[in-house]
């Protein structure tokens, strides 16, 4: 026998304690076991757990659980149980689960505030860039074939972001193309101190921009033959706030051209982790786990720079690795000043529950000391909004840093305006970000939007804007017209539940009851919403008997459904590499911007599961657990629906709306590939059906097979295009 | 007095949506299933959450029920499965978890009380992998294999989960090797 001339490895010892070892290697660690006291109490510890965990206590399930439980079933709620594993080896993948799973998967086809805007082709156009791989401060000759998009035009402007090594980004106008012979041309000098650009093409009015597609033209300084490390991050920040999946093949870029460096490793585990499910999971894990261990081994055999430590913290944090403490610990001690020790110092403290006053001193510390980073803007206005730090650091933060965006600086007016101490200086900020917003300067317009789309994408910030003026001038003597006129076009701007809700509120207490009838009607035309507040429900069932009413809520539900449907998105997911988001404009969104921003979820029901009762109480259902997240639930049919049919599931859903597939959105269908359906079938499964090829007029034909001898009316209402 | 009716016909009741049948069941196996589904959330609220789930949703289930097994151990597999699933909807949308609000603290307590609070709060630390990796091997008992393909993996990926938390457990309890 050869004993072990080391101690078995930590695996080993817990393999044994299992009774997992194969006859030979157990009877040698057995072997060594008898002569090693310290491996004998490992085995132990580990059998110990196991037998201490087994009997730790439980609390006991509430005492009104029975009650809840048989309330639910007799008001005809229902759960769709996970009956099957995960790893179920059919060709289907079956996903039955409770309904706020199902919410969660319906979800999956989510609504968001993207704009509508003239779709500009992109395989219209194409700009050409020389050199395709400069160097830094490379002059870059460009060529642009748009004549089909831009006929009338002779001259044309270049905008770009451009994006530094450090982090930091800018954007405007950088040049102008001029027609020369059908194309056009010009030349850009680009800054030594950029590292990555993304171009689009508009004419001078801004009343229309080719973006590509929404990927821009792009190009990357390159350094020795291959794209810089800088260049590759940025792009990767670029991109993962618009498409995720091209992010995803950035930083796998990164790992393969500059596999030495720790950040782009970390980046790569924290979208692989939060994607990846299933088998792949395990090895993907794996690798990052050896590949954390050889950065180890590498890394603690000399000096390591400072930055490597902490991209090392992080990557231990990120991995739960048991060492990660130790990391941490280095990396203040060598690179407290890095952002990736910052952020895990901030978390740290988060997860220890410090007090809210303390943690802002710590942001605002950072922030003097030059850490200017938006996620700690960000991150200081949370914790102010939510848990309300003593006033006077609030001012002091507020005072010091700038806003790094139209929302923070709302935000910030509206916290301000909020307490009589700063309600000037609010409604002052308030007021000057309207001003702003309304009159959309050339730098404040994001890249790809024209003058129209910005505009659009700053109405809900104008409608919370409005809603904190007007709640604000309320409490100033003298300005109540002015707060009136402010609440009433806060609601005209937007359909914010919460800000409608707020407006109404604040009319009805001026007794403006015309004003916050209005925006009741935009609030119950909205799937899900429910006007919970007693004197705005009295008020509603007062409306309801008037004869406005009807016009008026006929009117916002119309003007809803455009708003909606102009806005819906399609998420295509294909697996890690191909994760797309398309607008019903068949434009690209970025899945994490997507996640962050008001929603609907979006459920395609064929005719026949919507005949199911069990399937409308589960979405009634969803509907509600989606409310809580301020998220309504539309029903999306691709078959026309009878006028009994779309009657019944008004009964029995009244939390849910239904609507026809338009040709927008099939356009949208058809663009972004092979979309993830959510069908409930005529079992009550939820089922996510892969079709091949990418055409929504197969995915029709397989819908239909599975509703024949359904009659349905030859024409409804919802063939005409109408809202309803 | 009245005979203890059997799971079998019971079931059978429930299926026909027999809310007293139900409640029979409820009596008989919710401080398992809430149990199972506490170790796995680490939260009271997801628990009840979770148990509501599983009994409102079990008159249509047991469709799904074709007898093998013990009716107890399908149905807490079923309560980990929606335990693990709402962990993972949850995480996907991002929310943020504190430690499990009932960490317990050591002072003037037997040693062997110690032990248990110790273990507890190492074992709310874990990260969550390792936790459900942890409780579904050690104190549900489920095999590699089973929690495999519950949580969508491999067998040997289940195996090293498993030891990274025993590891991580011995750390944080003070065992430094």
């Amino acid at each position: 026998m050869i004993p072990f001339i080391r101690h078995p490895t930590f695996e080993d010892l817990n393999r044994y304690a299992d009774g997992d070892l194969g006859d030979t290697r157990r009877a040698r660690v057995a072997a060594h076991l008898a002569d090693c006291s310290d491996c004998r109490c490992t085995v132990s510890t580990v059998r110990g757990l196991g037998r201490t965990a087994r009997t730790l206590p439980v609390p006991t399930p509430p005492d009104d659980a029975l009650s809840q439980i048989l309330a639910h079933r007799d008001a005809g709620d229902r759960v769709l149980l996970p009956v099957e594993d995960i790893g179920a080896p059919r060709g289907r993948r079956p996903i039955a689960a409770s309904v706020a799973a199902a919410a969660a998967v319906t979800a999956f086809f989510l609504a968001a505030l993207a704009v509508w805007a003239p779709t500009v082709r992109a395989d219209l156009s194409r700009l050409t860039i020389e050199p395709e791989r400069p160097p830094a401060g490379e002059t870059l000759e460009l060529s642009y074939d748009g004549s089909a998009l831009f006929p009338e035009q002779d001259r044309l402007v270049v905008r770009a972001r451009y994006r530094t090594a450090d982090g930091a980004g800018r954007l405007g106008s950088v040049g102008q193309l001029v027609r020369d012979d059908g194309d056009f041309r010009g030349r850009i000098e680009l800054p030594d101190d950029v590292v990555y650009a993304a171009f689009a093409v508009e004419d001078l009015g801004a009343r229309q921009v080719d973006s590509n597609g929404r990927r821009f033209w792009e190009v990357l300084v390159h350094d020795d033959g291959k794209p810089a490390y800088a260049a590759l991050r940025a792009r990767a920040d670029e991109l993962e706030r618009r498409d995720l999946s091209e992010a995803y093949v950035t930083i796998r870029r990164m790992t393969r051209l500059y596999p030495t460096q720790v950040e782009g490793w970390l980046r790569r585990l924290t979208l692989e982790k939060s994607a990846y499910l299933g088998g792949a999971r395990d090895s993907i894990i794996d690798l990052h786990w050896r590949r954390f261990q050889r950065f180890e081994r590498a890394l603690t055999d000399g000096p390591a720079p400072p930055d490597q430590i902490a991209w090392m913290a992080a990557y231990a944090e990120a991995l739960g690795h048991p060492r990660a403490r130790e990391w941490l610990e280095r990396a203040h001690a060598r690179a407290s000043d890095h952002p990736a020790t910052l952020r895990l110092f901030i978390s740290e403290a988060t997860r220890s529950r410090h007090e809210a006053s303390d943690l802002l001193f710590m942001y605002d510390s950072l922030w003097v000391a030059g850490h200017q980073y938006a996620w700690i803007a960000q991150s200081a206005l949370t914790l102010i909004e939510q848990q309300r730090p003593e006033p006077e650091l609030i001012e002091e933060w507020v005072a010091r840093h700038q806003p790094t965006s139209s929302r923070s600086v709302v935000d910030e007016g509206r916290l301000l305006a909020d307490r009589p101490e700063t309600r000037s200086e609010g409604i002052r900020l308030l007021n000057e970000e309207l001003n702003r917003l309304r009159n959309i300067q050339q730098g404040d317009r994001i890249l790809y939007a024209s003058l129209a789309e910005q505009e659009d994408m700053n109405r809900p910030l104008i409608q919370h804007a409005l809603l904190g003026l007007g709640a604000a001038l309320l409490e100033e003597p003298g300005r109540r017209r002015d707060a009136l006129h402010a609440l009433r076009a806060a609601v005209a701007e937007g359909w914010d539940p919460a800000a409608l809700t707020e407006s109404a509120a604040l009319l009805l207490a001026e007794d403006e009851r015309d004003g916050a009838a209005a925006a009741l009607a935009r609030l119950v035309v909205q799937p899900g919403v429910e006007i919970e507040r007693p004197e705005l429900r009295s008020l509603l069932a007062e409306s309801r008997s008037s004869a406005s009413w009807h016009r008026s809520s006929e009117a916002a539900r119309q003007e809803f459904h455009r708003y909606i449907m102009s806005r819906s998105v399609v998420v295509a997911v294909h697996g890690i590499d191909d994760i797309r988001v398309w607008t019903a404009a068949g434009q690209a969104k970025s899945l994490s911007s997507l996640l962050s921003e008001p929603a609907t979820a979006i459920a395609i029901m064929t005719p026949l599961a919507l005949q199911w009762p069990g399937n409308l109480a589960d979405l009634q259902r969803a509907a509600r657990a989606l409310r809580a997240r301020d998220i309504p639930l539309l029903a999306l049919t691709i078959e026309p629906l009878s006028p009994q049919l779309r009657a019944h599931v008004r009964q029995k859903a009244p939390g849910v709306e239904l609507m026809r597939v338009d040709a927008r959105m099939e356009r949208a269908l058809n663009t972004a590939g092979t979309p993830d359906f959510f069908i409930i079938d005529d079992l009550g499964r939820i089922r996510f059906e892969h079709v091949l090829p990418a055409e929504l007029a197969v995915t029709a034909a397989v819908l239909r097979s599975i509703t024949s001898g359904i009659s349905v009316a030859a024409s409804s209402p919802f063939d005409t295009g109408d809202a309803r | 007095m009245s005979a203890r009716p059997r799971d079998s016909e019971l079931l059978e009741r429930v299926g026909s949506g027999d809310n007293q049948a139900l409640s029979v069941l409820y009596e008989r196996y919710a401080e398992g299933i809430y149990a199972v589904a506490y170790r796995l959330t680490g939260s009271e609220e997801d628990a009840a959450d979770v148990l509501q789930d599983v009994f409102v949703g079990l008159p249509e289930a047991l469709r799904s029920y074709r007898g093998a097994g013990s009716f107890k151990g399908w149905l807490e597999k079923i309560a980990a499965r929606a335990s693990l699933l709402r962990k993972r909807q949850q995480k996907r949308r991002g929310e943020i978890y504190g430690q499990a609000a009932n960490q317990v603290t050591a002072a003037n307590q037997p040693d062997r009380v110690v032990d248990r609070i110790a273990v507890q709060n190492a074992l709310d630390a874990l990260p969550d992998e390792q936790r459900q990796v942890f409780v579904l091997k050690e104190i549900e008992g489920y095999s590699h294999g089973e929690i495999a393909a519950m949580l969508g993996v491999t067998a040997g990926y289940s195996a090293t989960i498993l030891y990274r938390a025993r590891h991580t457990l011995r750390e944080s309890l003070g065992d430094p090797r």
